[in-house]
This record gives C-alpha cells, structure tokens and sequence, in this order.
C-alpha cells in the first residue's frame, strides 16, 4: 500500500512516471491523490505534454520552427577549416601509409585507435586529454593543452615547475609505443633534434622516460602556435586586400633565410630533414624562427652527427633506418620532391631538402603549396597514390601565374630550387639562400657599385654570423665533454670558497685546485689532461681558434682549470698553459654574465688580447648534474685578425674595411693601420661621424652614404651582450 | 590517422561540401540542444573536422550526413559534459524553492490551473519548451535535453556527466516542475 502524504512526495512519483518507473501500486496510489487534489493532477498533465512534445521536438526539423542556420561568415569560416584540415590529412596519410607498411614489414601492429563514430569513444579521459588535465609528466612538467597531434605522439604547452617556464611537450602516444621500430624512431627524432644546436633549429630541454606512463617524451622549447604557414596566410589576405607592402614580404624572405640556414648546418653536420614546409617552421612576434619536427630526419652515415653518436653507441640502432624505410614515402604529398614521391629513398639527399626549401619559397611568393593544385585535383579520388604519381610527373605551376607580383628573378631562383631533375636544382641549401640574400640585395638588378659595397658588407656580415655560431658551438662542445664534468665533480674548492666559510679572501690561495687537501688530486689532473688534449685537438682543427678557458665558478670567485692555447709565433704549436700559471679571483663583468645565463645559452664580446690582440670570446656556463647549478664556465676566444683576413679573402673584397666596437674603437683594418704604440693607444672614429652612422644603424640597420661610398651595418650579438660596427668604403 | 586512401566507399557529397550541404541543419540541431550559437557553431565545426579524421571508418552503410549526425551528437553530449563539469550545480538545485509550502503542498500560484488543451498543438508546446529551456538552470535544463530529446539512458546519463543517479533524478524532476510551471504560464498568457 503507498500512501502520498503530499504534493511534494505526488510530484516526485509524477517525474518517475514520465521515465516509466513507477510500480502499480504507485501509479494507482498517483492516479488517486491526483482525482483528490486537481492541481496535481493538472500538473502531471503539463508534464507529460511537455516530455511528448520534447520527444517529437527532437525529431523535427528545427528549420520549420523559425531556428535560422550559420550566418555567412561562420560558413565562410568553417569552410577555409575544412579545407586546412583535408590538406593536413592528406599530409598525415603519407606518415600513417609508412606506418602501416612499417608494421608490415616488422610483422608488429600498429593501429591508431579504431572506434565508430557515435559509439561513445570519446570518454571523460580522452576528452580531458583536449584540454587542460594538470597531468604531470615525469613529475616535473604540467600538461596545461593539447597543441597538435601526429601519427606518434601529441605535443602538449606544458610547464616545466622546476624552472616555471612554459615549454611544448612531445608525449608518444601508447599506441605507437607499442612498436618497436616507432620507439626507436620517436628516440631518434629526440636525439637528432637535440643535437642540432643552431639559433634556428628547435633546441630540446630535456628528454626522457616518464616513469609513470612508461612513455618517451621530450621538452622543447615553447615559441607559441604561430608558424611560417600563418604568416605566409597572413601576408596573402593582406595583398589580395591590397595593404601589403614589400616589408611584409621582406619577413618572409628573411625568415626563409634563416630556415636555409638551419637546414645548411644539419646537412653540414648530416642531417637531412625531408619534411621541410611552412607548417614545420615556428615564429614569434620577435622574428624568432625555428624549423620544427625532425621526425623523418635522415642521418648520413659520413656524418659529423653520426659519428659522434657512433662514439657513444647511439647511433647503432639508426643503420636499419635504411632498411625499415626503404621503398616508403617520406614527407608531406604539398611539398614533396619528385624523388620522395617515387619512394625512391636511394635518391634523397641535400637536394631533396633543397626542393622542400624551394616549396617553402613557393608558398611564400604565392600562398600556396607547389603542389596545390594537384593534391585538389585527386582529393575526391581519395587515391594516394594517384597523388604520388602526378607530383612525379607534373611541374607546379610558375608563381607568376598565380601571383603575377612575383618578381621575374625570385621566380627563377624558387623554380630551380623546384627543378624536377634534383641535378638542376641549386646543389645545397646555402647556395639557394645566397641567391635569395643576392636577390633582397637587388644584385641582379642594379650592379652599382655601391650595391657591390653592400652586397659585400652583408656577405661579411652573415659570414661573421657564420663564424660566430662555429665559436659558440665549440664553446657549447666543451661543456658537454666528459672531462668537463669530471672536473666539477673531482675538484673541491678551497674552504675559504666554501658557502658557509668566512670571508673571502682573494689571492691567498694561488692555486687551490691543485692541493692534494682538497680532493682527489689524481684523477682531477688526469681530467684535466683529457680536457686539454680535447681542446688542443679543438683548436688545431679551428684555425681562428686561438684559446680555450675552462674556469671553475664559486659564487664571484672563479678558478682557471684548464687554458689551452695557440702560439703567436708559432700558430701550429698549440699547448696547454703549465698548471702554476693558470689564474683566478674574482670574476669579470663578462664572466659574471656568462655565470647568469642559462645553461647552454652562449654570451659573446668582443674583447682585446694582450697576446692576440681583437679576440671575440664567447662563454658558456656549465652546469654540475650532482647538484643542478651553475659551477663552470667554458670560454673560447677567436682572434678576429684571423677571422677577417680569411673571409676578406674568399670574398675577394675590393673595398676598404674597418670595424668598430661598441666604444667606436677600430678593431681591425684592412688595409692594416700601423700598430698602435700603447694598448690603449686606439684609432677611433670621427665622433660626429660616428653618431650619424649609429642613428642610422639603429633605426634602418644599415648606413648608405652614396656620395662618400660608404656603407655601414652592425652585427649585434646574442643578447645584445656587445656588438661590431662593420665600415666598408670604395676610396681605394 | 585520416585514412583518405583508405575509404572504401564513394564519399557523397565529398568533404569539401559538407559545410555547404550540411553546416545549417547540424547548426539548428546543434543550437536547439545547446541553447548557446558558438557552442554550436564550434561543435558543428568539430564534427566536420572529426568526420575528415576517422573517414577511413566511413563503411558506406548509412549515408555519410547520418554517419556525421552521429559524431554531432557525440560532440554534443562532450559539450554538456565539459560545461557541467565546469558549472557551480548549486544553483540549479536550489531552484526548488517558491514550489512547496510548509506543508509540501504546491503553492497555487507556481502553477497555472489551465489544463494543457487537447487543441493546443505538441508544436506549439515545443516551441515554448525551448525557450523555458533558456530561462532554467542550465545543469537542470542538459540532463532534460539527455534524456527527453537524445534518449539517452540514466545510467548512460550519469557516467558521462559524473553525478549519482539520485542527484540526476533530483534533476531531472525539478527541470520537469520547473518546464510545467513556465510552459504552463507562457502559454497561458498566450492563450489569454
């Protein structure tokens, strides 16, 4: 017997008979309150009609009922997503076509996950995983979004809570971890991309195992989700709107440079990426450039690369690489070189990479992928492989007939860098760059001699810059030698140095390192002597090369460990410094800065010698991994004589060169001046003069005076740590 | 993984033309259940984007604006979860109070006395669910387009948005007190 007290108890018996989960005694005992009290029974009556009319509401058209659809610019919107996200599929086909031939050919599957549509598999977790879940990877960094996905993993911005700084997050997926050959290719890609050290190319924090997942992963640094793909986009809504200007194009060209050289120092050190596109460069509001995903990167087994990874037993595992791939389709159907297309794997080489920085090129100048027009005409076909074949047989079309802006010679230098046959292509990404720096230049166009001057001043400029990055890297080198560490690790500092000793009193302990007091004396030396043999070798082999520092930092205090040098006289005798010669006390200015920067990251400055005159050194702090800080320091110096003389040469510079330092000191003349009687004795120039050229150096970049034939620009360094103001005049 | 080469099926309309040929019927769809238009412009977008991803699993059996229907209400349902799990529910719950007396008796004046007309159209009636939908709480106003209009079972109901059977039964029977007293009123004055 069911007894309703009231309304209340009526009403909720009411809603339990709309979801038909009422006993018969309830519903007889409703059915009797509600003949009782007329405005329950009412009220069950409106429920009912509005659960019917919900019911029957869901099934109709919501077009009759006066709901409108999307407004034109949401459909607009809507469709340019579709049609990115059709272009990135077909991307992702190549990659998955490879996976699956892979699995094949290992007999190991890999299947990403196969679920119907509407059959729930989106679940709380997987939908947690879009956005924000606060999941800790390898207990250090947060997983704040998901900001891509591929066929191996997901990159995630995370934050790393050990130094509170934002970093992209490369996470495999399990799936793909699952297989043997895709582990070992997602570890690749972690250890080439880590070991490519250039401004340009993505630099790789940390990488891993995260003990939780079991997952390989690696941390990278964040620039923000804008590419070259959305400033190329960008860049061609505003010219068809008609408010670009030549500087806008002028970026591009300028960050394409810079990807060229990204992708000529990985050929030089055998790398090769084979899926160059504007999707794969990273910029920032600044003008950071960074090239991206070296997933199907290549390593040539005569490598500078592959031979140092050999040393450490690394690169074993990448020999089947050529094996595993072999007759498969590397790279993105866009922006594929003909070669790539034909699964010809034999035939990829410095070249291929040329072809994609030549597609990069083609996007630039037109806004689309060279091979756009024949990935839409077959997207309906949904046939592979009929795409893969018309990339091999047909020539994108000239980007003049798409853009008939583009001027005549830009177009000549992006179709040959597009040639079909890989031999007509420019024969590395260097030689295309010096086109396209030529070109910006206007060399072709107005060989004037003072376009000569400045041809000449930015060729010296960007090969200073060349030079400059072969220091740092040395210096880079150095700190991540085995005999560097051993040092930290062996050598005890006095105990006045000592954070918790008294005072420090600098000078009463000439050399501490080498007292048997404090530590073990032996192998500190034996260290020692590997790291000067290293950099004896270094030095050999670098002919600008003139000295390397290895100093121990505690606090201000800094201890020289190691000095390795060249002779003045003799500059094949190369030598380490005797031990009762090497200094220390409180660091410098410069040695500070080198102190406070982040590991890894050089700080340069053009400094004087005694013994070699000009130098530009550039230091790189080193960091103890038994406690996490910053306790050393590796510092290169080049000698800029060296330097100057040797490009001045190969440039076959005409002209009259002078450089400045940041106190408009001449720091080097060709031809010479006459040396200088006292060290402080500079030549400077011209103050008036002097002041003209820096204004104009900062708000243009570069000084022109056509009348006196004079050209000027600055080479500034990392960080704006010091910089060198280059004059190059036609008096002679 | 797009599984382009893969579809073994003619795709009809290609995905090209989805947005054409099916953005404003899903946007209407989508619009009536989520009472909210970028809500549903942006799950419409993401069904077509889905449906280009998983179109290797297209077997052809129904057709394709079906088969992409079926994504739609999945995204549907992940809206409503991702907001509830987002919402502050007290609200909604306490949105009981003004119905019952001391006595849990219903207040007379909560409700209209007019029975609902056997000539009043379930059309009708349908239009001013939808907007007494906008006008309650919406953790009361999602487990009722759930249930009533996705047929979605409790249990199912439930999991995905991570409450407890009672709590969704609290729910479910204050959204439909709540529906009969604003369905009731509108139509009421309507009809008057």
């Amino acid at each position: 017997m069911v007894n309703i007290e009231n309304d209340r108890q009526a009403v909720e018996l009411m809603s339990r008979s709309l979801s038909g989960d009422l006993t018969s005694a309830e519903r007889d005992a409703l059915r009797e309150y509600e003949a009782r009290h007329a405005q329950a029974g009412v009220l069950h009556q409106w429920m009912a009609a509005i659960e019917h009319a919900a019911q029957l509401g869901a099934e109709s058209s919501a077009e009759d009922e006066g709901v409108g659809g999307l407004s034109p610019v949401s459909k607009e919107r809507m469709q340019r997503a579709v049609a990115k996200k059709l272009e990135q599929a077909l991307s992702a086909e190549i990659d998955d076509a490879q996976y699956a031939q892979v699995a094949e050919k290992e007999t190991l599957y890999y299947a990403p996950p196969q679920v119907a549509a509407g059959e729930g598999e989106t679940t709380e977790s997987a939908a947690s995983d879009e956005q924000g879940t606060q999941r800790r990877c390898d207990g250090r960094f947060t997983l704040i979004q998901k900001i891509g996905s591929g066929g191996l993993g997901s990159v995630w911005l995370a934050r790393d809570e050990v130094l509170g700084r934002k970093v992209a997050l490369k996470e495999m997926n399990p799936t793909a971890a699952a297989s043997k050959p895709l582990w070992r290719r997602f570890q690749r890609e972690a250890q080439i991309t880590g070991h490519l050290e250039h401004p340009h190319v993505v630099p790789v924090y940390l990488s891993g195992i995260d003990s939780e997942t079991g997952l390989p992963f690696y941390a990278m640094r964040f620039l923000g989700k804008h590419t070259l793909a959305d400033a190329i986009e960008e860049y061609h809504a505003r010219r068809e709107a008609g408010v670009a200007t030549k500087i806008d194009l002028h970026r591009l060209l300028t960050a394409f440079l810079n990807v060229c050289e990204a992708i000529a120092y990985a050929h030089d050190r055998g790398v090769l990426h084979r899926d160059l596109k504007p999707q794969n460069v990273a910029l920032d509001r600044f003008g950071q450039v960074l090239v991206l995903d070296w997933g199907l990167a290549k390593l040539d087994s005569d490598g500078e690369l592959y031979a140092r990874l050999a040393l450490s037993g690394e690169a074993l595992d990448w020999v089947s690489d050529k094996r595993t791939f072999h007759g498969k389709y590397l790279g993105t159907p866009l922006y594929m070189a003909p070669e790539q297309a034909e699964g010809d794997l034999d035939a990829i080489d410095v070249r291929t990479d040329v072809f994609g920085l030549g597609a990069i090129l083609y996007s630039i100048l037109t806004g689309r992928a060279p091979h756009h027009q024949t990935v839409g005409d077959l997207r309906h076909r949904q046939d592979l492989h009929a795409v893969l074949r018309s990339i091999v047989e047909v020539r994108p079309p000239s980007p003049r007939s798409i853009n008939p802006d583009v001027p005549r010679d830009l177009e000549a230098i992006c179709m040959r860098a597009l040639a079909p046959n890989k031999a007509a292509r420019h024969r590395t990404a260097a030689e295309l760059a010096a086109e396209v720096e030529n070109w910006i230049a206007g060399r072709k166009e107005r060989a004037s001699n003072y376009e000569a001057l400045r041809l000449a001043g930015r060729d010296l400029k960007s090969r200073l810059c060349v030079q400059l990055r072969q220091l740092a890297s040395t210096a880079k080198f150095m700190t991540e030698v085995p005999p560097t560490e051993g040092i930290l690790e062996t050598y005890v500092p006095p105990a006045s140095l000592q954070p918790d000793s008294g005072p420090e009193v600098a000078g009463t302990s000439p050399f501490p390192a080498s007292e048997p007091a404090h530590g073990d004396n032996t192998s500190l030396r034996e260290w020692r002597g590997r790291l000067a043999a290293i950099m004896q070798a270094a030095i050999r082999n670098r002919p600008n090369l003139a000295e390397l520092h290895f100093l121990a930092i505690e606090g201000e205090h800094v201890t020289e460990m190691v000095r390795v040098r060249r002779g003045v006289q003799d500059p094949h005798n190369v030598r380490a410094v005797p031990e009762d010669q090497l200094l220390e006390g409180v660091s410098d200015s410069f040695q500070r800065a080198v102190a406070e920067q982040f590991p890894g990251e050089p700080v340069l400055r053009l400094a004087h010698s005694e013994v070699f005159g000009p130098v530009v050194q550039c230091g790189v702090s080193v960091v103890a991994r038994s406690d996490d800080r910053r306790r050393g320091m590796i510092i290169a110096a080049a000698e800029l004589k060296a330097i100057l003389s040797v490009e001045a040469e190969m440039m076959n510079l005409e002209a009259d060169l002078q450089l400045f330092d940041a106190d408009r000191r001449l720091v080097y003349s060709l031809p010479p001046k006459p040396p200088a009687t006292l060290p402080t004795d500079h030549t400077t120039m011209d103050a008036k003069r002097w002041e003209t050229i820096i204004s104009e150096l900062d708000e243009a970049g570069e000084y022109i005076d056509p009348a006196e034939r004079v050209y000027a620009t600055r080479l500034v360094f990392p960080n704006r740590s010091d910089s060198i103001t280059i004059v190059i005049s036609n008096r002679r | 993984m797009s599984g382009l080469s893969q579809v073994p099926v003619v795709v009809d309309p290609p995905p090209a033309e989805w947005v054409e040929r099916f953005g404003d019927a899903f946007y209407r769809y989508a619009v009536v259940r989520l009472r909210d238009p970028h809500a549903a412009e942006e799950v419409v977008q993401e069904t077509f984007m889905q449906g280009i991803e998983r179109l290797g699993q297209y077997r052809g059996d129904a057709p394709i604006d079906c088969w992409l229907r079926a994504i739609l209400r999945r995204k549907i349902v992940d809206w409503i979860r991702v907001e509830e799990r987002h919402r502050n529910n007290e609200k909604a719950l306490a949105a009981e109070a003004g119905w019952f007396d001391g006595d849990d008796q219903l207040i007379p004046s909560s409700l209209t006395t007019n029975e609902p007309s056997g000539q009043v159209e379930l059309a009708e009636i349908w239009r001013v669910v939808r907007q007494c939908l906008e006008r309650v709480p919406r953790g009361l106003a999602d487990v009722f387009v759930l249930h009533a209009m996705e047929h979605m079972e409790p249990k199912e109901i439930c999991k995905e948005l991570g409450i407890t059977p009672s709590n969704l039964w609290v729910r479910m029977h204050r959204v439909r007190l709540a529906l009969a007293r604003c369905v009731s009123a509108r139509m009421g004055i309507e009809a008057n």
